[in-house]
């Protein structure tokens, strides 16, 4: 789970990391080989995004309430 | 090379450390019978990879290879030779379910991701940084596989 604004910005990054390797990849290989490769990176994008918006739909006063 | 101790959260220092598959198994696939199943789904797999003789680097991460009693399931990452996509068509359906998430998932308990060398050493090394954080962006070790042969 994220709770800090440092751990958002490195689940960020990572999803960016993720992204730009589909692009590199979608550049790279076959359609066929593409979508099959693809399939559990998108799924672990979508999960990914999720943390991040549970994260982002907290109000900084109930994040920093569970970080005591 | 011999991997190090895990730390107090469980998990391998920061970094990529490398080992045989032996090695991996005798330091994480022993000591429950979920891990030697684990242990187990992990050897087939990576024989069936290395039987397309274009597997090229493997990764490992994920709950295996730290200090749970009861990993789900296995992470890895598989580094095909380039030109391999080509030949992706024509596997054998053995060999093709390594490379199929849903059919890894349920053959292997495994989430299988992969790439061809095409995908260059700047994306692999930036994808294997992501690795490096848990999903609770804890810095955490993750294993190459090093063939003895």
């Amino acid at each position: 789970m994220i709770e800090t604004q440092e751990q958002f910005e490195r689940a960020e990054e990572a999803l960016g990391t993720m992204k730009r390797f589909l692009l590199v990849a979608r550049r790279t290989h076959t359609p066929e080989a593409y979508t099959a490769l693809s399939a559990p990176i998108l799924r672990e994008l979508q999960e990914r995004e999720r943390d991040i918006l549970v994260y982002l739909s907290r109000s900084p006063e109930v994040v920093v309430g569970q970080e005591e | 090379m011999s991997l190090p101790a895990t730390l107090p959260n469980g998990f391998l220092p920061p970094g990529v450390h490398t080992a045989s598959l032996q090695a991996i198994i005798e330091r994480f696939g022993t000591a429950t019978p979920r891990r030697q199943v684990l242990a187990g789904r992990l050897e087939e797999l990576l024989r069936v990879a290395r039987a397309t003789d274009q597997l090229q680097r493997v990764f490992l991460w994920g709950s295996f290879p730290t200090d749970a009693s009861f990993p789900c399931d296995l992470a890895l990452f598989l580094l095909m030779q380039a030109g391999f996509e080509q030949a992706f068509r024509h596997l054998p359906p053995t060999q093709r379910d390594v490379f199929e998430h849903e059919r890894a998932r349920l053959q292997f308990e495994a989430d299988v991701f992969w790439a061809t060398a095409a995908i260059g050493i700047e994306e692999l090394t930036a994808w294997l940084s992501v690795y490096q954080l848990s999903r609770d962006m804890v810095p955490r070790g993750i294993i190459e596989v090093i063939w003895d042969d």
